[in-house]
């Protein structure tokens, strides 16, 4: 393989990489990320090889398995190029009609097609989706274009142009220059402008100096970090290459949890290329500028993302956070200067440098630019990854590009910021969705998890579970985080039985504003925000447990009771067969059946049981079988 | 070494001499400032584990440990207000939440920095003056050891005022305030708490990546443990089973 020493040279392997991208009549594009894996994508693609083969058009098709394209809800999902038709939820037996269909007759099929939710409507262009009109999509373009073990494939979208324009362009003060210009703010929870990182790590004097990129995503349910190593990984080693030459440093790491083995094989497999054209290891394209990277496993810590934790784990030790200062970028990897960043922060630095910070820069609001991306899940009809304008508002995500809530139920908030954000309310869903509205409204923008919730979720139960990962994450190094979130957590499962009292609200409070202000790390710092914002925006909600001693979303076991409606039932005897501990009494038939809440645990079962949605949920307490009671006797 | 330059600094309106880049919290002290800390031992590197040592400074509304912070001119320190003061009382809970607190029985009790900030906060009932006074009459053993306090300022008076009693100590697992003294004084990298619990709880599997071989016996971690715990204890009954086997 030939070394790239120059300029010259890319440009030629990446005409290359296009006229051989030409030859070909038409590209299928299947997803391979690991939501469309989970939804069986895998037979899908060998149905598809084997039929090309078996037709004899390997020739004139190219096939691609890339990365997540993010309508992960719809998944598998496949486009064809260049007509652009758009299939979704194939199955293996689907491929023989969309060969012979799409490819030779040139018509979409339209069984296969999204079908607009408001309008029913067909839609054929993945770009007409509103899933996908409503987003901006900068780092995560190239995803569903790209095979991301090719790195021909990257080259046919002008990879590695940034960093040719880099090293034989620009200084690094330069970059440093043109990233503090873009005000490109850490996309990894903090959003600490990385291009002054940059320069305060420049500045020190110590050598050599490190640099580091956080892929230790591991918040529930957010997975777009994940997704940029599996579907893009040199788009990332290109960021980093670019912000080594800035800082200065010749040695990187990638810190990838070990949960994620795509990602460390795609990650891995980038590098070797990378390393075999020259553009990692000694002598980067023909300069003087060296630097090599290596992937460091991370055994699946959730503290190991912070920044000081994450350094002591590829140093080899436990990742327990340490105070700062001295900061990292002092004193970081080995105790020498390291800056540390994001996968999503270094994904958009190629694409500064390429565009320029007046492009950058003319996206999102004044404190927070660029776009930002997001795995918007929970109880929103399109779950998965979306990339968006900073400045767009909540509404938009749920409603627009999400496309509202199933089954016509309410919206109630959203949680911004994975475990340790804040919930935000219906009412204030036209805030702008950047870093300093967020934190204002007592969330944060964290790493992107955005998790909607309705009218069928309750708060105390959220503020708990979110807790509860937190006890089982905290790193029990510090008092305050150590103790105070099982303190907390006990409290909150007394209100949530039914056991609270007025006084353990202010508890709550005065404990989550001594954790907030003496923990450790960031972790400590923002693990009291589910309590503090669901007690801020749901107070009625938790006063209903407390005072009414009812939940009144119907989630706590104890705050509810079953009822069946004795017009409903037609004693088909299923729910007396199904429940567990025998509280229904009643005979095929007969009369409508009745729950006995003496003995009722409100499991659910027999509401999933019962055809004709008979029973029903009641919050509170029925008279003569208070649970609360049974509780309390325990 | 060369001098260090003496500066000056503000600690609760309280003008104060001293070293520039020296710990903060060992100057305040020195001046006989009472800030409360459990994880900070002159001898160790600072973990800042237990956060009582909060302090503002320079007016700054996010409170940092005196602990790993380092004195620098004209800083003001504000160590005592009713914000830090209700965030100690808190912390001190939480930590006697988890403790045994069965002072009665403790090798420890009476010169116990844990119990002494318990009656400080109004959070226990007796002060380990009480304690001596009651108790003292039980076992005499309590009039000589060394308050940790002494001890830690390091000073020579301290040593011959109070002599160490060697294996006095009896410490017990559930003494552990996690200071994290002992993870910082093992010259091998090893966590002798968590090697501890692991013997102790029979945590096998995680006893077997924290190496209890490499222990080479010195001892330091039981003899920096605020809690007297005797660490290599734990060790050694994990060797014989082995040997047995």
């Amino acid at each position: 393989m030939e070394r790239i020493d120059s300029p010259e040279k890319l440009k030629a392997l990446q005409q290359a990489a296009q006229k051989k991208q030409e030859e070909k009549e038409s590209f299928i594009t299947m997803c391979g990320g690991t939501g469309c894996q989970g939804s069986g994508c895998q037979k899908v693609i060998d149905k598809l090889k084997s039929e090309v083969e078996k037709r004899n058009l390997s020739d004139t098709i190219g096939i691609k398995i890339t990365g997540c394209q993010g309508f992960c809800e719809q998944g598998p999902l496949m486009v064809i190029r260049p007509q652009g038709s758009f299939y979704i939820r194939l199955e293996p037996e689907d491929i023989p009609e969309i060969l012979e269909e799409t490819i030779e007759n040139k018509k979409s099929v339209d069984r296969l097609l999204y079908t607009d939710p408001e309008s029913q409507q067909k839609i054929e262009k993945e770009q007409d989706i509103p899933f996908y009109k409503h987003q901006k999509r900068l780092v995560f373009k190239n995803n569903g274009f790209i095979e991301p073990t090719e790195i021909d494939d990257y080259f046919n979208v002008d990879g590695y142009s940034a960093l040719a324009k880099t090293l034989y362009e620009m200084s690094p003060e330069d970059v440093i220059e043109e990233t503090i210009e873009a005000n490109l703010r850490g996309r990894g929870g903090a959003g600490f402008p990385a291009g002054k990182k940059w320069k305060y790590c420049r500045q020190e004097e110590a050598e050599p100096k490190y640099l580091a990129c956080n892929a230790d995503e591991g918040d529930p349910g957010a997975y777009m970090d994940r997704s940029i190593l599996e579907g893009n990984p040199h788009l990332v080693i290109e960021g980093m290459i670019i912000a080594a030459y800035a800082i200065g440093a010749h040695q990187g790491y990638i810190y990838v949890r070990a949960e994620y083995p795509l990602a460390v094989k795609h990650t891995k497999q980038a590098i070797e290329v990378a390393r075999e054209y020259g553009l990692l290891g000694d002598n980067i394209m023909g300069t003087d500028f060296s630097f090599d990277l290596e992937v460091a496993e991370g055994a699946g810590a959730f503290v190991a993302g912070e920044s000081t934790a994450l350094m002591h784990s590829i140093e080899g030790k436990r990742p327990m956070p340490r105070q700062t200062p001295p900061r990292s970028v002092q004193q970081g990897l080995f105790g020498k200067p390291t800056v540390l960043n994001n996968v999503e922060t270094f994904g958009n630095v190629p694409l500064i440098i390429m565009n320029g910070a007046e492009w950058f820069k003319s996206i999102g609001t004044e404190n927070s630019k660029g776009a930002k991306i997001f795995s918007l899940v929970g109880k929103v009809n399109n779950t998965g990854l979306i990339e968006v304008p900073m400045g767009i508002t909540l509404r938009k995500i749920v409603f627009d590009i999400g496309g509202g809530i199933p089954g016509g139920k309410k919206v109630k908030a959203v949680q911004t910021g994975g475990p340790s954000g804040g919930c935000i309310p219906e009412d204030l869903f036209d805030l702008k969705v950047d870093f300093d509205e967020l934190s204002e409204a007592g969330s944060m923008m964290g790493s992107g998890g955005m998790v909607v919730m309705d009218e069928d979720t309750c708060m105390v139960d959220v503020a708990k579970f979110f807790l509860d990962f937190l006890k089982d994450e905290s790193c029990g190094k510090c008092l305050p985080c150590r103790n105070g979130i099982p303190k907390m957590l006990d409290i909150l499962t007394r209100i949530t039985e039914g056991l609270g009292t007025e006084q353990d609200l202010i508890k709550l409070e005065d404990i989550s504003k001594t954790i907030k202000k003496t923990a450790l790390c960031g972790l400590g710092d923002s693990a009291p925000n589910p309590v503090l914002s669901t007690i801020e925006y749901f107070r009625d909600e938790y006063e209903a447990h407390i005072h009414d001693l009812a939940c009144p979303a119907g989630v706590c076991p104890e705050l509810i009771y079953y009822e069946v409606d004795p017009e409903e039932c037609k004693a088909c005897d299923r729910c007396k067969r199904a429940c567990p501990v025998d509280a229904i009494a009643g005979e095929p038939g007969g009369d409508p059946y009745v729950i006995d809440n003496k003995i009722c645990i409100s499991c659910g079962t027999c509401i999933e049981e019962c055809p004709f949605e008979a029973i029903a949920v009641i919050p509170g307490q029925q008279e003569g079988s208070e649970k609360v009671k049974r509780v309390a006797q325990k | 070494m060369p001098a260090k330059n003496k500066v000056t600094i503000t600690i609760d309106n309280k003008k104060i001499k001293a070293e520039e880049g020296a710990n903060l919290l060992k100057t305040a002290w020195e001046h006989e400032i009472d800030i409360p800390g459990l994880c900070y031992h002159p001898r160790l590197s600072p973990t800042a584990a237990c956060r009582l040592c909060v302090v503002k400074i320079n007016g700054s509304e996010w409170p940092k440990p005196a602990c790993t912070t380092e004195v620098e001119e004209g800083m003001e320190v504000v160590a005592f207000d009713e914000e830090l003061e209700r965030h100690r009382r808190n912390l001190i809970d939480l930590m006697l939440s988890e403790h045994e607190c069965n002072c009665v029985m403790c090798d420890s009790a009476g010169d116990c920095e844990l119990q002494e900030l318990g009656h400080r906060y109004e959070i226990m009932g007796i002060s380990p003056e009480k304690f001596r006074k009651i108790y003292s009459n039980v076992t005499k053993k309590h009039d000589k050891l060394p308050i940790l306090r002494h001890f830690a300022y390091d000073s020579d008076e301290s040593k011959t005022k109070y002599p160490k009693e060697s294996g006095s100590y009896s410490g017990e697992p559930k003494d552990c305030i996690r200071c994290g003294y002992c993870i910082e004084a093992c010259p091998n990298n090893l966590y002798p708490v968590l090697i501890m619990e692991a013997v102790k709880f029979e945590q096998e599997e995680l006893l077997a990546r924290l190496s209890p071989d490499d222990c080479i016996r010195c001892g330091l971690c039981s003899f920096v443990c605020p809690g007297r715990i005797k660490l290599p204890d734990f060790f050694s009954s994990e060797k014989k089973e082995k040997e047995k086997v």
